[in-house]
């Protein structure tokens, strides 16, 4: 798995490559630590190039997205794959995260 | 009669070693003709499987086995994950509240889902056997 994380003015874009599950969700939950540090709050989670995830990945984003809120801030997803969205679907966790087609609609959506 | 396939994979129980296993089993499912929703969802559910062994019946200890079967016949395939390590209490499972957000508890529930069957046997003296199957039919009804 690989992370890239951009800025966009206050929305941090963080672009995740390859598998999240239990053995790479950890350096995830790390990176949103390090920018939760840095007192970012408006996230969007590019997930294009990711073509699984299972329930570690699921609970990293949740976590990520309980502790935004605190701040009255936001997690956004872009670019979901189908198997992707099916997990998201399952769990019903499609209801708590906007998920939008590509990372420009996400990052245009907190303006 | 249709032919039986038959396999065996053997992992040390470290998260690293998962998605070997997941794309064993994927391609297993696949070379027995199933479908790629039923490829999604035995990939999805080993892995789930496979991180609860590692996490809860070994407590994260790397040096453990793990023993993988898979035997497909003409009506269904069945994955067997077999552990040796603290075994699963199904009594105090409860499923997640799908309403809200929940930072873990999925895994389980997941399995469930994706799978026709999900069958914990804890009568072993060591550890747990855990059958997950998937009926050909379901590629026809879905």
């Amino acid at each position: 798995m690989e992370i890239k994380v951009e800025r966009n003015g206050a929305v941090v874009v963080v672009a995740v490559t390859g598998d999240v599950d239990a053995a790479t969700a950890p350096r995830l939950r790390e990176q949103f630590d390090d920018l939760l540090g840095e007192g970012q709050h408006k996230f969007v989670i590019e997930l294009s190039e990711v073509g699984f995830m299972d329930s570690s990945g699921l609970a990293t984003l949740v976590q990520l997205f309980k502790r935004v809120r605190i701040g009255h801030g936001d997690v956004r997803l872009s670019g979901t794959q189908p198997e992707v969205q099916r997990i998201f679907e399952l769990t019903r966790l499609h209801r708590v995260f906007d998920i939008f087609p590509d990372r420009a609609g996400a990052v245009a959506s907190f303006d | 009669m249709a032919k039986v396939l038959r396999d065996t994979l053997v992992i040390q129980s470290r998260p690293g070693r998962i998605a070997d296993a997941r794309q064993w089993a994927a391609q297993q499912t696949r070379a027995a003709g199933f479908g790629e929703d039923a490829v999604f969802a035995v990939e999805l559910a080993l892995g789930e499987a496979l991180a609860n062994v590692v996490e809860h019946a070994y407590d994260g200890d790397e040096a453990q086995e793990i023993r993988l079967t898979l035997v497909v016949d003409g009506e269904k395939l069945c994955l067997t994950i077999r552990d040796y390590g603290r075994k699963f209490d199904q009594a105090s499972y409860t499923p997640p509240d799908l309403d809200v957000p929940a930072e873990g508890g999925y895994g389980v529930y997941l399995m469930h889902e994706l799978m026709d069957e999900v069958t914990y046997d804890s009568s072993p003296p060591e550890g747990t056997r855990l059958s997950l199957v998937k009926y050909r039919s379901g590629e026809v009804h879905g």
